[in-house]
């Protein structure tokens, strides 16, 4: 099943997808907040409680559930590999993350230890729901094997990000003393970052970008050994302070360049092919992904350069975000577009016109979130210096925010009156 | 009679939703041509139920042709050899 290395046709009902891309724009704002109102404490220190809350509402609100549902819709689409109970464990998963983000941010601003540990207790239940749903979809898969291993090891990296965040919750909370605290913090965030967000948006990438931009495929010896290579250089991190106690901060550094230049192989590549594309035309998804892939090298120049981790951190973020937000550009007038084609033939309402692609998502509407995205990103990094504009990069994540989640309302109210039309009362069907 | 499009530069569902508005147009008793850069596999259930038949050849990678017609005309005369023709 092949629509240009898609197969549609397997998807699952595209409200499974949309319940976590809700999420997104509710989090972006609660960060956006965050930013606008202690943005100075954010760009001061990683450990202020309002970068803590920042960090957590935009992992666990605003990439999680994107990157979830994504996976919901796409794990069967390009591996074949449909998840079961696919609603269920959507519903469950968006309740765990909406909830468990709100209280874990929440707690770490308020300086709550209690409602930080029922928080993430609550986001790990609904990423564990979402972890048993990918090892019974992914163990039974055999497509595209360089993405299937990609996919399985970030999801591989979530269970383990998701076992330390854990730990280290109870750590706050008085449960547990671990020797080596803050590496044990340094271990979460590399299985965090490198591991489930690198892994999974490399995977991904190497996929998509040749398909909607019909561009060189990426380097083959790449596609087969950046996933071993990132788990292996985990696993280092992991087992570092038994391997070399003497000489751990050496080999921290070491491996965490060699992580870097392993994700860069993958950003440079990106880039390359993108350069090499057949569609010449610009569109806001482009500048996302490429911004993205910018926003890598920038870390690794801010790390080796010793900048502030607060600045490596809204690199990061920032550069995992604008993937993330790029690809919801593209995912969303796509999936509502299939959907009530799909609709259409199979009920046999040839006579109702359907809206454009474009008409799903107007192209100034996407370029507008992906500018505000930039200068949000943009103006956040120049708070390092001039501390008053991170509250502007807050405001404009706010609008960024507000944009996307007018994007959202939009595609569904226009889906909404196009099924509307499709029944023979003029009520919607189930599932709208 | 021929109509023909050509989808390849087109990043998905965008063929999809050309060939479709391609058929939607198609006065009555032509037939339509497709060149894709892949199988349109999904294509295919969609044309089944709204009552089309079709035929397509790989002329080469990344270049697929498909010949499209309304199920209660005969197939267009001498397709198969001018799609094996085809460059």
């Amino acid at each position: 099943m092949n629509l240009g290395g898609l197969s549609p046709d397997k998807a699952p009902p595209v409200e499974a997808p949309l319940t976590l891309f809700y999420l997104m724009p509710f989090f972006l704002g609660l960060a956006g907040l965050v930013l606008a109102w202690q943005g100075d404490q954010v760009m001061a220190s990683r450990w202020a409680p309002a970068a803590l809350a920042t960090t957590h509402f935009l992992v666990l609100g605003a990439l999680a559930p994107v990157m979830c549902g994504a996976l919901l819709q796409m794990s069967p689409v390009l591996l074949g590999a449909p998840y079961p109970q696919v609603r269920l464990v959507a519903r469950l998963t968006a309740v765990g993350l909406g909830l468990g983000g709100v209280l874990t941010g929440g707690g770490f601003l308020l300086s709550r230890p209690g409602m930080l540990l029922s928080g993430g207790g609550i986001a790990v239940a609904g990423l564990l729901v979402f972890l048993v749903g990918s090892f019974r979809a992914l163990s039974a898969a055999s497509g595209r094997r360089e993405t299937l291993w990609a996919v399985r090891l970030a999801a591989l990296a979530l269970a383990v990000t998701i076992a330390l965040g854990l730990t280290l919750a109870m750590v706050r909370y008085g449960w547990l003393q671990l020797p080596q605290h803050l590496r044990w913090i340094d271990m979460h965030v590399a299985w965090g970052l490198a591991g489930w967000v690198g892994l999974l948006l490399a995977g991904v990438g190497m996929e998509i970008i040749p398909l909607f931009y019909i561009s060189p495929a990426f380097a083959a010896g790449l596609k087969r050994v950046l996933p071993f290579a990132v788990v292996f250089l985990l696993l280092l991190v992991v087992g570092l302070p038994g391997l070399a106690p003497s000489s751990s901060q050496t080999l921290w550094q070491w491996l965490v360049a060699a992580l870097f230049v392993v994700h860069l192989s993958y950003n440079a590549n990106a880039l390359y092919v993108q350069r090499r594309r057949q569609r010449p035309r610009r569109d806001a998804n482009l500048w996302l992904w490429q911004l993205s892939h910018v926003a890598v090298f920038a870390a690794f120049f801010a790390w080796y350069f010793d900048a502030s981790d607060s600045l490596l951190g809204v690199l990061l973020l920032g550069g995992a975000l604008s993937f993330v937000i790029g690809s919801l550009m593209k995912i969303l007038p796509f999936l509502t577009w299939l959907d009530l084609q799909q609709r259409r033939v199979a009920g046999g309402h040839m006579q109702v016109s359907l809206p454009r692609l474009r008409a799903l998502l107007p192209e100034a509407l996407a370029n507008a979130v992906a500018w505000t995205l930039g200068f949000a990103m943009a103006a956040t990094l120049c708070g390092a210096l001039a501390p008053y504009l991170t509250i502007l990069g807050g405001i404009l994540l706010i609008v960024c925010a507000v944009l996307l989640a007018y994007a959202l309302v939009r595609a569904a109210m226009i889906r909404r009156g196009v099924i509307v039309q499709f029944s023979p009362l003029g009520q919607p069907s189930g599932g709208v | 009679m021929e109509q023909s499009i050509d989808v390849s530069a087109l990043e998905p569902p965008e063929p999809l939703e050309q060939i479709l508005d391609a058929l939607a147009d198609l006065p009555a008793g032509d037939w339509l041509r497709v060149r894709h850069r892949r199988d349109p596999v999904p294509l295919y259930r969609m044309l089944k139920d709204m009552g089309y038949r079709w035929e397509t050849v790989c002329l080469a990678p990344e270049h697929f042709e498909i010949l499209i017609w309304p199920a209660d005309m005969p197939q267009p005369e001498g397709a198969g050899a001018q799609d094996a023709d085809h460059p």
